[in-house]
């Protein structure tokens, strides 16, 4: 026997509206079907139902009835994106979750094992959603037409026990099994009111007198039938972006969108089995520039509160040229396997304290000056340059027994203009630059190097390292096409 | 979570009760960590250069949770060989280390990059604010053991411009964690410097054929720090 459940947003539209908007708490909203002629409320929150207001009605009969009335507009992404979450809930039960309509999701969880406290998991599902703004219900049954039943009976999680599904839907009313309007006025005539109702009756009778209309709303009444699920693929791409419609001009507002898009993407990164690895945060600008921040983890988290003070130790010292009209956050999907260390591996004690150290280090010198020290394959002068941190450091063994014993160049970035007196065979004399001057007292070298030569914006160059009276090892260069320099100091 | 005495005199972890079996390793571990700062403290030996002049002078090595200064006083006298020399020894104990390369005068390819992999570098921009204010990160992180501030390009004017406050605060920050913060200058310049070193005598240019010998000398060891190695003094 199957088993399935439904995760239901009610007023999915709505609601996802709301989330885009942040309007204050407490107000009565609508949403406006903006293609009816005149514009005409879709939808309805509670509060504004209690005021009178009902759909259909215009902008100005819904204003008449409550004056403090917000209205809101449709928003396709974000209408996409709490379809996503509610998605991702469903994946943290079942790989085979369907995209059924906007605000509903199907799961299939008949191979879940036995023994499953669905009444507790279905609150916590609730409560993950609530943390990103969604109000849901949970419905568990043994088709998918009753899961959804219970869903939308639900206060917010509803079990059907399995054999008692039929009596326990018994008492819906009639309208819950959206017949075909005029199934619904024949039904009406019966005086069928409820779903028991209409179960009482031959399913036989039924179908010659109404057809395969009235069948269907039959077997609906019965408790529907199995149907085979079309589950919706894993999302490739896990990224929120916000549209407030004013523009930002200061963090806090900022801040405020970015937690709520963290928090979507947690959830929808957890229901994948995944983690965050590492954050793109781009921000368009009302002069239609684009800002953006890439973020590395030193380890990949769920945690949304962690993931905001890494961001925030990057932007709270930045600013924009002007104010930010839109907000793009791209999250980095990443394994979140455990593994046992190596014992000569350097791990970090605090992971998320060491990414936030990290966005700090960055907002002040800039993502080109902080990292790890590597080489690039080249011969020209100071191939140096900043690789990814890694977050394991393991140590070659043939490494462990290296010592210091010649002195380390100290390169002066850029190197020194200098002026140098040579010798007939071009062997430096004296030496003269604002950080070192002298006669030179001993020498090694040349060595000389070159490179590019087929094109342009070849080098080539003639090395000495020397010794200044005053005392001081230097490193000399000629170079071909900036003269002499000293490249640093040997120390 | 409070700490409970043991008859044995020791102190042992007591739970809150109503605590998961979850909960408690996370309050197990949030409390081994505190213990942790003051225990590599006590326990673990300072960090050696690997130069011998250096170690020769230094046997207990860089203390931990202090911050110790090596003025660099002469030209050539050997300030990049330690450097380099503490981020090796980092490594080979198995530790991470930050650099905050005030003037970005490190070069890996002489240091040897492969040495290197440990290190997260911040390359300076020629202001001592933003090179201490990075080493105060690092610190305050306390996942390095090892934070190395170079500050020797900068004039000995510009660093005794510094408010004192600046360097006692540092000193507060590396007291509070197992850091040890070594920060090089050209001149002796730090109050707050629990020891300090100076690198006296130039190298020859045979130096770079035959070997460097580094001529240290401990010119300030503030009284926390005894001889022996890792013990600190009362008071």
């Amino acid at each position: 026997m199957g088993r399935y459940a439904v995760i239901h947003a009610p007023e999915a539209a709505l609601q996802a509206a709301r989330r885009r908007a942040a309007p204050r708490s407490g107000v009565p909203l609508v949403l406006l079907d903006p293609w009816r002629r005149p514009p005409a409320v879709s939808a309805a929150c509670v509060r504004a139902r209690e005021a009178g207001v009902a759909v259909g009605m215009t902008v100005p009969q819904a204003r008449a009835r409550a004056a403090s009335l917000v209205f809101l507009h449709p928003a396709p992404q974000a209408e996409r994106s709490l379809q996503q979450d509610l998605l991702a809930c469903g994946w943290t039960w079942s790989p085979r979750v369907e995209d059924t309509a906007l605000g509903t999701v199907t799961v299939d969880v008949g191979a879940v094992e036995e023994g499953v406290d669905w009444m507790e998991r279905g609150h916590a599902v609730v409560a993950r959603l609530a943390g990103v703004g969604v109000e849901a219900a949970v419905g568990v049954g043994a088709t998918p037409w009753t899961a959804w039943c219970a869903a939308r009976l639900a206060a917010p999680v509803r079990i059907l026990t399995p054999g008692a599904e039929r009596a326990e839907l018994a008492r819906l009313p009639i309208e819950a099994a959206d017949p075909d309007p005029a199934v619904l006025e024949v039904l009406r005539l019966w005086r069928v009111r409820t779903f028991g109702d209409l179960a009482d009756l031959s399913r036989e009778e039924v179908g010659k007198r109404l057809g395969v209309a009235g069948l269907e709303v039959w077997d609906r009444a019965v408790g529907g039938r199995p149907r085979v699920l079309c589950p919706a693929a894993f999302p490739e791409v896990f990224e929120e972006e916000a549209e407030p419609g004013f523009a930002l001009e200061s963090l806090e507002p900022l801040l405020f969108l970015l937690r709520r898009q963290l928090g979507q993407l947690v959830l929808r990164l957890g229901g994948a089995g995944k983690a965050v690895g590492g954050l793109r945060l781009e921000l368009a600008l009302e002069d239609r520039n684009m800002q953006a921040y890439d973020f590395s983890l030193a380890e990949p988290t769920l945690d949304p509160d962690r993931l905001l003070r890494v961001i925030l130790a990057r932007v709270e010292g930045a600013r924009t040229v002007s104010p930010i009209v839109r907000v793009r956050l791209r999250a980095e999907p990443a394994s979140r396997d455990l593994r046992q260390e190596e014992i000569f591996e350097a791990s970090l004690r605090d992971p998320a304290r060491f990414a936030e150290t990290v966005s700090s280090l960055l907002a002040l010198y800039g993502p080109e000056r902080v990292g790890r020290p590597a080489m690039e394959a080249s011969w020209r002068p100071d191939p140096c340059r900043l690789a990814e941190l890694t977050d394991v450091v393991g140590l070659p063994e043939e490494l462990m027994t290296r010592v210091v014993d010649r002195p380390i160049l100290r390169r002066w970035r850029p190197p020194a203009q200098a002026r140098v007196e040579v010798d007939g065979d071009g062997r430096p004399l004296s030496v003269d630059c604002l950080e070192a001057s002298g006669r030179v007292v001993a020498w090694r070298g040349p060595w000389e190097s070159s490179g590019l030569w087929w094109q342009a914006g070849g080098w080539r160059r003639r090395e000495w390292d020397v010794e200044l009276v005053g005392g001081g090892l230097y490193r000399l260069a000629c170079c071909s096409d900036r003269g002499w320099l000293v490249e640093g100091m040997y120390d | 979570m409070h700490l409970g005495k043991q008859s044995s005199g020791k102190t042992a972890p007591v739970f809150p009760s109503g605590l998961s079996a979850g909960e408690r390793v996370i309050e197990l571990r949030g409390w081994l960590r505190e213990r942790e700062v003051k225990a590599c403290r006590l326990s673990r030996p300072g960090l050696k250069t690997g130069v011998a002049g250096v170690d020769e002078v230094l046997p207990e090595g860089v203390p931990w949770g202090a911050i110790t200064e090596v003025a660099a006083l002469r030209p050539s006298c050997g300030g990049q060989t330690v450097l380099v020399g503490l981020l090796r020894a980092a490594r080979v104990a198995g530790w991470r280390a930050g650099l905050v390369d005030g003037w970005d005068c490190l070069d890996p390819e002489s240091a040897g990059v492969e040495m290197l992999e440990h290190v997260l570098w911040a390359r300076g921009s020629g202001r001592v604010v933003d090179a201490v204010r990075a080493a105060d990160l690092l610190v305050r992180d306390g996942n390095l053991p090892l934070v190395v501030l170079d500050l020797r390009s900068a004039g000995v004017c510009e660093l005794k411009c510094q408010k004192p406050a600046v360097w006692y605060r540092l000193q507060r920050a590396v007291e509070e964690t197992a850091v040890a913060l070594v920060v090089f200058t050209p001149a002796p310049l730090l109050a707050s410097a629990a020891l300090r070193i100076g690198l006296l005598a130039t190298f020859p240019l045979e130096a770079c054929e035959v070997g460097v010998r580094v001529r240290a000398q401990v010119h300030r060891r503030r009284g926390s720090w005894s001889l022996k190695a890792g013990e600190r003094r009362a008071g």
